[in-house]
C-alpha cells in the first residue's frame, strides 16, 4: 500500500518521462472511455435489450 | 459491418394525407451519423491543447465530471426532444420546439438552433478545404520540398526552427492570413472549397438514409481506422513515454483553478455538439419507440473515444518528442496546421502518415458539415414545402455567400474567428434554453418519462433532478464565466477607435522596445568576444525584421569599435548610437512613453520637427536639435502607424459586420420560423394531433 505514494514522491522531482501518476491517469481515462464505448457499441450491434418493448 | 438493430429501418408508419417522412435505416447508422457530427478538429486538436495547458492528467477529473453532469444529460435531453418533435412530422428545430411549447421563446430557440449550424458551416467549409489541401500537399510531397528549402541540410533539433517556420509560413499562405482578399487572388484553396461544397451538397441531396447515413457508415470507421494506425505508429516510437509524460503527468494544483474547470466543461460542451440543434434534427428521424438512451450514450462515447484516446495520445506527445515543449502547447490551428506537418518531417514515413492524418481530419470535417446542413434543409422542406432540389439550392446560395465573405475577410482569420465566437456564445445560450425548457417548461420528470420510452435501459431518476437543477446551473455558470472572460475583448475588437489606438500604441511601444534592445545588446558583454557579437547581431536581426543581418553586423561592429574604455562613457556611447541611428529619444523609456509617442505620432497635423521638440520637452530636455535622420525616422514611423491604424479600423469594421450579419441572420430566421409555425408547420402539427399523436404540448 505504501509503494504507490513512494513512487509518486520519487517521481515528482524527476520531471521527465511518464510518471506513475501520469500513467495511472492515462490508463484510467483511456480505460473508462474504452469500456463505455465497447459496452454501448456491443449492445447496439447485438440489439440487446433489458426488457422487451 | 452487420447491424442487427431492433425497431429501426423499414417504412415510416406515416398517417394518411401527411407527407412521408424519412427514418434512419439502422441504429448503427444514426449512432455513427451523430458521432460523426460531433467528431471533428476539436477532438484531435483542441482537446490535447487544452488538456496539456490545464493540468495534464489532472484535467481529466473535471473533464469526466463535466461529461457526466453536463454532456450526457444534455445529449439525452436533446435526443428526447428531437424524437418527440419527429412524431409531429417535424425534423426542423423551430417546428420541434413549437410542437412541444407553443410560445415565442420556443420559436426563438428554434431559430437559434437553425442559425448556429448554418453560420458555423460558413467557416467550417474552409477548415474542411484546408484539411483536404494539406492531405493533397502531403501526397504530392510538397512538404518535403518545403522542409528541404527551410532546413538547408540541418537535421535533428537544429532543423526544428526551420521546419516550424516553414509550416507556419505555409499555413499563413494557405489560410490567406496576410491580408483581406488573399484567398481570392488565386491558389487552389478556392477550388478546394468549391469541391468540398459539391461533395457536401451532393451527399445532402441524397437524403438522410441514402446520403448522410451511408456516408457516415463508411467514413467514421475509415477515419477511426486511420487514427488507430497512426496511434500504433506513435506509441511504438522510441522514447514516446517522454511525450506521454508531458501530456498526461498530472499537475494536481491546477484543480484549484476555476479556469481549469471552466475549460473542461467548455471542452465537453463544444466537443459533444449538444444543445444547439444538430442532434435535435438527427433524432427527429427516429421512430416514436426507438431507443434514445443507449443510442445517445453510444454516440457520445464514440466521440469520447476519438477525443481522449485518439486525440489525447497522438498530437501532443509526438509534438513534444520531436519539436520540444514550446511547440506542443499551441492553439487548435497552431497544433493542427503548423505543429502536425512539422512532426511528420521527423517521423519515419511522415509523408504517408501526414496524408493519412489530414485525410481523416477531412472525413471528420465532412461528417460534421453534413450535420450542419441538414437542419436547414429540413426547415426549408417542413416549413415551406420546398422539394429537396429547391432546398439544397437555396441553402447552397446562402452558405456560399457566407463562406465567400469569410474567405474574403481572411486576414488573421478575422471573419472566421468572430463568427466562431458569436456561434459559441449562441451555442451556450441555446443549450441553456433547451435544458431549461426540458427541466422547467415541460417538467423534468415528464421529460424523463418520455426519454425512457422504448429505452434499452432506463435512465436513473437522479437525471430528472440533474436536468432540472444541476445542468442548467452548470450552463449558466459557463455562460457567465465564458462571457466574462471573452466578451470585453471581443467588444473592444469591434470598436474602431480602440483598435486604432491599440495599433498605434503597439507601433510606438515596438519602437521604444527596439531602442532599449539596441542599447542593452550593445552594452551587454565585452566587445572583444566575436561570439558575443554574433549573438548580438542575431538578436538584432530578429528584432529588426526589415534589416538584414549583414547590415546589423556592420553597424554593431562599428559602434562597438568606437566605444570608449570607461564603463559609464561606453554605456552613453551605445545609447547615443542607438538613438541617433533610430531617431528616438532615450529618455522616453518611461512606462507611459508609448502612449505619449503614440498620441503625438497619430496627430497628422503636427510637423515632425515640432513633434520631436514636444517629445524632448516631455522627456525633460529643454533643447533639442533634430537631425534630418531623426526627422526621416519620425515621418516613416508615423506613416507606418497611420497604416496600422487604418488597417485596425478596417478589421474592427469587419468584426462589426460579422456581428451585425449574425444578428440579422438570426432575426431573419426568427421571422421565417414564426411565419412557418403560423402556417405550414402549425398545420402539420395540428394534423398529427387530430390523428392522435398523443403528447400534450405545453401552451
Amino acid at each position: 500500500m505504501t509503494l504507490l505514494p513512494m513512487l509518486l514522491a520519487q517521481e515528482a522531482d524527476a520531471g521527465t518521462g511518464l510518471t506513475t501518476a501520469g500513467a495511472l491517469m492515462m490508463c484510467l481515462s483511456v480505460g473508462l472511455v474504452l469500456t463505455l464505448n465497447i459496452f454501448c457499441m456491443a449492445r447496439i450491434l447485438t440489439g440487446h435489450r433489458d426488457e422487451p418493448r | 459491418m452487420s447491424d442487427q438493430s431492433t425497431g429501426f429501418g423499414g417504412a415510416h408508419d406515416a398517417l394518411p394525407d401527411l407527407p412521408q417522412k424519412e427514418n434512419w435505416g439502422s441504429r448503427l447508422g444514426v449512432v455513427l451519423a451523430v458521432a460523426g457530427s460531433a467528431v471533428g478538429l476539436g477532438n484531435f486538436l483542441r482537446f490535447p491543447g487544452i488538456a496539456v495547458n490545464n493540468g495534464g492528467g489532472a484535467f481529466m477529473i473535471p473533464y469526466i465530471i463535466s461529461f457526466i453532469v453536463l454532456g450526457i444529460p444534455i445529449a439525452w435531453c436533446e435526443w428526447t426532444l428531437g424524437r418527440l418533435g419527429g412524431r409531429y412530422g417535424q425534423n426542423n428545430a423551430p417546428g420541434i420546439m413549437y410542437a412541444i411549447w407553443r410560445r415565442s421563446p420556443a420559436k426563438l430557440l428554434g431559430a437559434l438552433s437553425l442559425l448556429i449550424p448554418v453560420a458555423i458551416y460558413m467557416y467550417y467549409i474552409l477548415l474542411e478545404a484546408w484539411c483536404l489541401d494539406y492531405c493533397l500537399f502531403f501526397m504530392q510531397g510538397g512538404f518535403n520540398e518545403l522542409f528541404a528549402a527551410k532546413t538547408a541540410g540541418l537535421t535533428g533539433a537544429d532543423a526544428v526552427p526551420g521546419v516550424v517556420a516553414g509550416t507556419a509560413e505555409h499555413m499563413g499562405k494557405t489560410f490567406g492570413m496576410g491580408g483581406h482578399g488573399a484567398l481570392l487572388e488565386g491558389g487552389r484553396t478556392i477550388w478546394l472549397v468549391l469541391a468540398c461544397f459539391l461533395v457536401n451538397f451532393f451527399i445532402i441531396y441524397q437524403g438522410v438514409t441514402r446520403g448522410i447515413e451511408v456516408f457516415c457508415k463508411w467514413a467514421m470507421p475509415a477515419l477511426i481506422l486511420c487514427a488507430v494506425i497512426i496511434l500504433v505508429r506513435v506509441l511504438t516510437l522510441p522514447q514516446i513515454e517522454t511525450g506521454l509524460g508531458f501530456m498526461w503527468n498530472p499537475q494536481w494544483e491546477s484543480l484549484q483553478d476555476p479556469q481549469v474547470w471552466l475549460a473542461a466543461s467548455g471542452q465537453i460542451f463544444f466537443s459533444l455538439s449538444v444543445g444547439f440543434g444538430l442532434i435535435l434534427c438527427y433524432s427527429s428521424y427516429l421512430r416514436k419507440d426507438d431507443d434514445v438512451v443507449l443510442t445517445s450514450l453510444s454516440a457520445s462515447s464514440t466521440n469520447e473515444f476519438c477525443e481522449v484516446i485518439l486525440g489525447g495520445l497522438i498530437v501532443v506527445p509526438t509534438a513534444f518528442l520531436f519539436l520540444g515543449a514550446e511547440n506542443a502547447t499551441g492553439s487548435t490551428f497552431g497544433l493542427g496546421f503548423v505543429t502536425v506537418p512539422a512532426i511528420m518531417h521527423f517521423m519515419p514515413f511522415g509523408q504517408l502518415f501526414g496524408a493519412m492524418w489530414f485525410g481523416l481530419l477531412f472525413l471528420a470535417a465532412v461528417t460534421s458539415s453534413l450535420s450542419m446542413l441538414q437542419p436547414a434543409i429540413a426547415f426549408l422542406e417542413d416549413g415551406f414545402g420546398l422539394g429537396r432540389r429547391a432546398s439544397v439550392g437555396v441553402l447552397g446560395v446562402v452558405t456560399a455567400l457566407g463562406a465567400g465573405l469569410t474567405m474574403y475577410f481572411s486576414k488573421n482569420a478575422l471573419a472566421l474567428d468572430y463568427t466562431d465566437f458569436w456561434c459559441n456564445l449562441f451555442m451556450i445560450i441555446a443549450a441553456t434554453g433547451l435544458v431549461i425548457m426540458f427541466g422547467w417548461v415541460i417538467g423534468a420528470e415528464r421529460g424523463v418519462r418520455e426519454m425512457n420510452r422504448g429505452a434499452d435501459f432506463h435512465v436513473p431518476p437522479i437525471i430528472a433532478f440533474t436536468l432540472r437543477y444541476v445542468t442548467p446551473t452548470f450552463l449558466i455558470v459557463i455562460l457567465g464565466a465564458w462571457s466574462w472572460n471573452n466578451l470585453p475583448d471581443r467588444l473592444n475588437g469591434m470598436n474602431p477607435e480602440i483598435q486604432a489606438r491599440n495599433a498605434v500604441e503597439a507601433q510606438a511601444a515596438a519602437a521604444l522596445e527596439l531602442l532599449e534592445t539596441l542599447v542593452s545588446v550593445l552594452a551587454s558583454d565585452p566587445v572583444s568576444e566575436e561570439a558575443d557579437t554574433d549573438r548580438a547581431v542575431a538578436t538584432l536581426a530578429t528584432v529588426l525584421d526589415e534589416v538584414s543581418a549583414d547590415e546589423v553586423g556592420v553597424w554593431v561592429r562599428e559602434v562597438r569599435a568606437g566605444a570608449p574604455d570607461d564603463e559609464a562613457a561606453r554605456a552613453a556611447h551605445y545609447r547615443a548610437a542607438a538613438t541617433t541611428e533610430f531617431g528616438l529619444l532615450p529618455e522616453l523609456s518611461e512606462a507611459d512613453a508609448p502612449l505619449v509617442v503614440a498620441g503625438l505620432m497619430a496627430d497628422d497635423t503636427l510637423p515632425a520637427r515640432d513633434l520631436l521638440l514636444k517629445v524632448a520637452r516631455l522627456a525633460g530636455r529643454a533643447e533639442v536639435t533634430p537631425t534630418e535622420e531623426q526627422l526621416q525616422f519620425v515621418r516613416a514611423a508615423r506613416a507606418k502607424m497611420v497604416a496600422a491604424a487604418k488597417a485596425a479600423v478596417v478589421d474592427a469594421n469587419v468584426a462589426r459586420f460579422v456581428f451585425l450579419g449574425v444578428l440579422l441572420f438570426l432575426l431573419a430566421l426568427y421571422v421565417l420560423s414564426d411565419v412557418a409555425c403560423r402556417n405550414r408547420i402549425g398545420q402539420t402539427i395540428a394534423a398529427h394531433e387530430q390523428r392522435g399523436v398523443g403528447w400534450e404540448a405545453v401552451s
